[in-house]
């Protein structure tokens, strides 16, 4: 059975506007970037903010020392570079300038995840599980247009660092309102599957729910934007309350939001059947970004298949033909 | 007569590298175009620097090695292979397509690559390690290896010229792509790299400052024995070399022409090919 897609919005880089009415609204936060403003759509801030835009070149060790520094006279620093560099490039000046000291600064991490065809130098697979093992790091993982137009003003409270892995481009409406750190969003209520995503995962996840609903199976589906602080009692409970879990997400299987989840299990005594998706022990490599999802079984198909398996179904659920047209605008 | 005979060489060899680099800008301006979007700029800034390594220095007999380290310039590889003769043309077409191994950023299953550097600012450490390696088995093969002016931002370029001086090595040769060129403009505005020929001679190393689309002056840099330390030549070059039209781009780091904007560029490409 072929599934009848619901819509999904797309809306065209809601995060450089975001930016400059969160700046005109807070004159402490400063601007950073590595060379790479206009892939990170801060060039509308440093248009209307030159004087609190820094530019520091392509040198990302010296770009989290001196945000780091900035922290120190009272400026409140938002770090932009890609996720793979702001983690695997600074780590140590990630841990010893930054968090341990619980330097009040944001670091953004664009291109999640698969959402790039620059190749594997440039997609954060693991930025996640790397951020996960920084003592006191936030960790956001944003990709919804009012999650990523409201992120600066849920962190607003938060005295220390926090890690924000987030999409560019187009990018889907996903739920309405603000985003609040610790809380998921849930896209569904149901009692037969427990389907948690994140990152464009997310979009594939609400493909593939749409698809199990119209065969009858019954799918709560929570979109995970706040990896750390986790929302535990909302995701233990929506575990709890079904027959099993699926997680899938934009990044390795080990040491993301799957590794999360499954803690959860062992903390809350949680026995159910659980199945993580996402990249298994691999790079991600070149392609588009349908291409490598698919390649990865991180597609919209490949959790129907992982959910008919947790639930002991037939196989011979089809994932509806709109999504992968709009697929094709990542 | 011996000389006339020389003189003769050095000319064909002008010639080769000349039509070479134009081919290599050729290549890279049909892959611009059939992709829909390529690092364009920078295999026409760096044509005659591919060109010239790849005719006059590196030498595939003795198992000389080239390397890599700004990998967005590898089109400039895939297109200077072509030339070469090493990969069909039809290879080309592949570009940035799924799953395909010519890479938009190559790796290093790509094509001439080496090693995985689209992570800036690492391929001239792997380089002064094979170097090393190879002295230290006293292997006569050399490297080149050539690196980018944004790449003068990351303290670990710093770190390999302390140690390609600290180790003596001259079977390694470093070419600088210096096309005033990085994702945000200019570095004089982003972040300054000059004066870059007394930075890196500060560090004791050999260096010469050249115009990078001067084919003599890089056939004497390849050529001219070596110094007593390695030499490292910085080529002023021009982003928008041969195709005038993308000079006043805002962001020339990545092409993606506009309506009507490519049969200019062909036409501009066409009128500087060498007779
Ligand atoms: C470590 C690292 N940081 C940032 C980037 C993103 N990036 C890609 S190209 C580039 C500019 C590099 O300068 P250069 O090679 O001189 O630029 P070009 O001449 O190609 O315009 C940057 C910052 C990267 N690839 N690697």
């Amino acid at each position: 059975m072929i599934a009848v897609q619901q819509e999904i919005v797309m809306v065209p880089c809601p995060y450089g506007e975001a930016l400059v009415d969160y700046g005109r609204r807070h004159p402490d936060m400063l601007c950073l970037s590595g060379d790479l403003s206009y892939y990170t759509e801060t060039e509308p801030f440093r248009a209307e903010f030159p004087g609190r835009f820094i530019n520091v070149g392509m040198a990302e060790a010296n770009l989290m020392g001196i945000a780091a520094g900035l922290t120190r006279e009272g400026w409140r620093p938002v770090v932009h570079t890609f996720g793979t560099f702001a983690t695997r490039r600074a780590l140590d000046q990630v841990h010893m300038s930054i968090a341990v000291a619980r330097a009040p600064l944001r670091i953004m991490g664009f291109l999640p995840g698969l959402t790039t065809q620059a190749g594997v130098t440039h997609q954060a697979i693991d930025d996640v599980a790397i951020m996960r093992a920084v003592p006191g790091m936030i960790i956001l993982d944003v990709v919804d247009a009012a999650e990523i137009a409201s992120v600066h003003d849920a962190l607003n409270a938060i005295d220390g660092p926090a890690y924000v892995r987030i999409a560019r481009g187009e990018v889907p409406v996903l739920a309405e309102g603000p985003m609040v750190v610790g809380k998921a969003r849930v896209l569904g209520t149901g009692d037969d599957l427990c389907l948690i995503s994140s990152s464009v995962a997310s979009t594939e996840a609400v493909d593939a729910a749409t698809a199990l609903r119209q065969a009858g199976v019954s799918v709560q589906h929570l979109h995970i934007n706040s990896i750390r602080p986790l929302d535990g009692d909302v995701i233990a409970n929506a575990i709890a309350s079904t027959k099993a879990t699926v997680v899938v997400e934009n990044h390795l299987v080990t040491g993301g939001l799957g590794s999360a989840v499954c803690e959860l299990f062992v903390d809350r005594g949680l026995a159910r059947p659980v199945v993580r998706l996402g990249l298994q022990d691999s790079y991600g490599g070149p392609g588009s970004l349908h291409y490598l999802l698919t390649k990865h079984g991180i597609d919209a198909q490949s959790i129907i298949r992982a959910a008919e398996g947790a639930l002991g179904l037939v196989p011979g659920i089809q994932v509806g033909a709109q999504a992968s047209a709009r697929r094709s605008l990542w | 007569m011996t000389s006339t005979i020389m003189g003769d060489q050095v000319q064909r060899d002008q010639m080769r590298i000349a039509r070479m680099a134009w081919g290599i800008r050729r290549h890279a301006f049909d892959v611009t175009v059939r992709a829909n979007g390529c690092y364009l700029g920078q295999a026409l800034s760096a044509a005659e620097l591919f060109a010239a390594i790849h005719t006059v220095g590196l030498d595939r007999s003795r198992g000389d090695m080239f390397v890599l380290s700004p990998a967005h310039y590898s089109i400039a590889v895939y297109a200077t292979l072509v030339e070469l003769g090493e990969l069909p043309v039809a290879a080309l077409e592949e570009f940035g397509k799924d799953g395909s191994p010519i890479e938009m950023i190559g790796g290093h299953d790509s094509p001439g690559m080496e090693f995985t550097t689209g992570s800036l600012a690492q391929g001239l450490s792997q380089g002064i390690g094979v170097a090393l390696g190879r002295r230290l088995r006293g292997n006569a093969a050399h490297v080149w290896v050539m690196i980018s002016d944004g790449e003068l931002e990351e303290g670990q370029t710093w770190e390999a010229f302390m140690s390609l001086a600290h180790y003596g090595l001259t079977n390694i040769t470093v070419f600088l792509d210096n096309n005033d060129s990085q994702v945000d403009g200019s570095p004089t505005k982003v972040m300054g790299v000059e004066p870059i020929h007394d930075r890196i001679a500060a560090f004791g190393l050999d260096v010469r400052r050249i115009d990078g689309h001067d084919v003599k002056a890089l056939m004497a840099a390849i050529q001219d024995p070596p110094g007593a330390t390695a030499r490292v030549v910085v080529c002023d070059t021009d982003i928008a070399r041969g195709i005038p039209c993308l000079a006043n781009r805002e962001h020339p780091h990545w092409i993606r022409f506009r309506p009507g904007e490519a049969e200019v560029a062909l036409a501009e490409l066409l009128a500087g090919e060498p007779v």
